[in-house]
């Protein structure tokens, strides 16, 4: 994956902040508590209610004639903009003030408890850098930043906020893969797979007699020194595919932290990934209740397009039903390879990718499991629809391994590479038939 | 500490109604209390108000004469209400600057020395005779007048510099 730099919009943004003036609670509440007492000072024609009540109403009239509104500034930036899952980012706020601000916090949802208290003199200035530990992919808005100033009594509160968030772009996890599916058929443009035709290229792939306009440096001498005839060798040339992800998102299962989606799209971003570096050309479907699609392309800003889309992937419930007619004809490229990456839980991917196949596409199924994200079953009952439920995933399984799309298992404990060498060798072993 | 000090005190002073004034003050004790494990200042500040209203019932009980302890309870019951806010406004993860408490150490010496005096002056007026000669009544009428309209207009003064 290309290495992600900060973006020029990352500096400081000059975003404008909204500033409130609120009455303390202690206001109200001494103005009430004090008045009450004079009341009862009356009532009851003691001086002692009134002494306490004049306390508190002369806290008041001091915090009254005392509090003005500080003049301080705060500006937020992120120290970058993208980054990956489970790499810190950290959030810079400068706060700077002309008047001096004797009292002030911060009061945002993300940031609120983690900052103390801070004290500003005249002028002065304070950095915070508050880390930040991504989890998941996605975009993410941070922020907005609220802070809450007070005055030197604390009768009054003057709340700010930057309501621009921050935005940042975490990308997806990516697994490191040395080798991933071999596509049946390749594309005209030079690349790192080795094509099945004859041509020019590198990998020998046998000889034959000469012919008219074959080039000289291709003869075999030897062979055609014992043969008494010319004969020239053949090799297979080293060509680019067209690799389709096809992401499944009309189902996601969720447990904690984790779901089938956050999975898939890891998975996706990979094969994305290793593909992409191959100088292959890949187009993205995201198949769900929302049709994305990324036309095939190649180089570092396809790469950033495919990202894109992944990061903006979400199970959106639909009942409507879709095919594969929905997806432009442009996006799925004849000879074409697609892998699908699913946890084959909704009955319109399982159609679509036999569709698919029925059209002569090459596809292979990366199937993420859905069963660790599964509660175990409690009861009798529950244990025998667990199996029932089991069976019937593994006759779908069977009937897409007839249609002659191989089927491999993965979760996410296990390597990638090892769930797509299971494609391979299916291709090397397996039945390769075609439905009609 | 202060509140219960001043719940004991009202208790103990009176000849009868005892236990209501200790139920009164704990109750108002244990307002204070739940206002500041829930970070609810309003809740806390009415606490600081029962416990002061027991001190005033049991003034109205034991018909005592003036005594000195009316600037005490007063200034008791504003520097716990203070001490409360404080503590609310410190309930958080993060370690706040030394500067920002000196600031409000600052800030609540400046009120308890402002109402001392206040009520050290009320208190003064009233035992050289306002209270003999029937004046109470009508001073302690000026004294809310005078507040209320130094509130209103320092309100209006800070509302409109902000």
């Amino acid at each position: 994956m290309p290495r992600f730099s900060a973006d020029a919009r990352a500096g400081i943004r000059p975003a404008a902040m909204t500033a409130v003036v609120r009455p303390a609670p202690k206001l109200i509440a001494y103005t009430t508590i004090g008045t009450m007492f004079l009341v009862a000072a009356l009532v009851l024609g003691r001086v002692e209610p009134a002494e306490v009540g004049i306390v508190f109403l002369g806290a008041v009239v001091v915090g009254l004639l005392s509090g003005g509104p500080p003049r301080h500034r705060l500006e937020a930036r992120l120290d970058r903009d993208a980054t990956l899952e489970d790499e810190p980012v950290t959030v810079e706020l400068e706060i700077r003030s002309s008047s001096g601000v004797p009292w002030l916090e911060m009061t945002g949802p993300a940031l609120g408890q983690d900052v103390g208290a801070i004290a500003l003199e005249q002028d002065g200035r304070r950095r915070l850098s508050i880390p930040m530990m991504p989890r998941r992919w996605g975009i993410f808005k941070v922020g907005p930043f609220r802070m809450r100033a007070r005055d030197a009594l604390g009768f009054f509160m003057f709340d700010s906020e930057i309501s621009e968030p921050l935005t940042l772009r975490v990308f997806p996890r990516e697994e490191s893969i040395a080798r991933a599916i071999r596509p049946t058929e390749t594309q005209l443009y030079s690349g790192d797979e080795v094509s099945k035709r004859k041509g020019d290229g590198i990998e020998f792939a046998g000889v034959r007699p000469f012919a008219a306009g074959d080039r000289v440096r291709r003869i075999n001498w030897p062979l055609s020194t014992r043969m008494q005839e010319l004969h020239i060798n053949e090799a297979h040339p080293e060509r680019n595919t067209d690799v389709i992800l096809f992401l499944d998102a009309f189902s996601e299962l969720v447990t904690g932290q984790s779901s089938t989606l956050q999975t898939a799209v890891r998975a996706t971003a990979s094969i994305a990934r290793h593909y992409l570096r191959r100088r292959d050309r890949v187009g993205l479907v995201s198949f769900g209740g929302t049709l994305r699609w990324q036309l095939p392309g190649m180089g570092i800003r396809q790469a950033y397009r495919i990202l894109d889309a992944l990061l903006r992937t979400d199970a959106m419930l639909s009942y409507a039903w879709k095919g594969i007619d929905v997806i432009p004809a442009q996006v799925l490229p004849p000879k074409a390879l697609v892998i699908a990456i699913s946890p084959l839980l909704d009955e319109r991917t399982i159609s679509a990718l036999l569709d698919l196949r029925g059209r002569g596409f090459d596809v292979a199924i990366v199937e993420v499991s859905p069963l660790p994200f599964l509660e175990p079953p409690r009861t009798e009952d529950d244990r025998v629809a667990y199996r029932l439920w089991l069976l019937k995933r593994q006759g779908m399984r069977d009937e897409l391994w007839r249609a002659g799309m191989p089927v491999t298992e993965w979760t996410e404990e296990q390597p990638l590479v090892a769930a797509l060498q299971e494609v391979e060798r299916f291709r090397r072993f397996g039945r390769n038939l075609r439905i009609s | 500490v202060l509140l219960a000090a001043i719940c004991a005190y009202a208790a103990l002073t009176v000849a009868t109604g005892g236990g209501a004034i200790v139920g009164a003050g704990a109750a108002g004790l244990v307002l204070v209390a739940a206002g500041i494990a829930l970070g609810l200042p309003v809740l806390a500040h009415w606490g600081v108000g029962v416990v002061g209203a027991t001190y005033v019932a049991s003034l109205f009980l034991r018909q005592a004469e003036l005594g000195q302890s009316g600037v005490l309870v007063a200034a008791a019951l504003l520097a716990a209400a203070e001490l409360a806010s404080w503590s609310i406004d410190s309930r958080r993860r993060g370690r706040d600057d030394l500067t920002a408490h000196i600031h409000r150490l600052r800030g609540v010496s400046l009120l308890l020395a402002v109402g001392v005096a206040l009520a050290a002056v009320v208190e003064g007026a009233s035992g050289f005779g306002f209270g003999e000669a029937g004046m109470t009544g009508p001073a302690s009428a000026a004294v809310v007048g005078g507040v209320l309209v130094t509130c209103l207009l320092a309100w209006r003064r800070a509302a409109a510099r902000t």
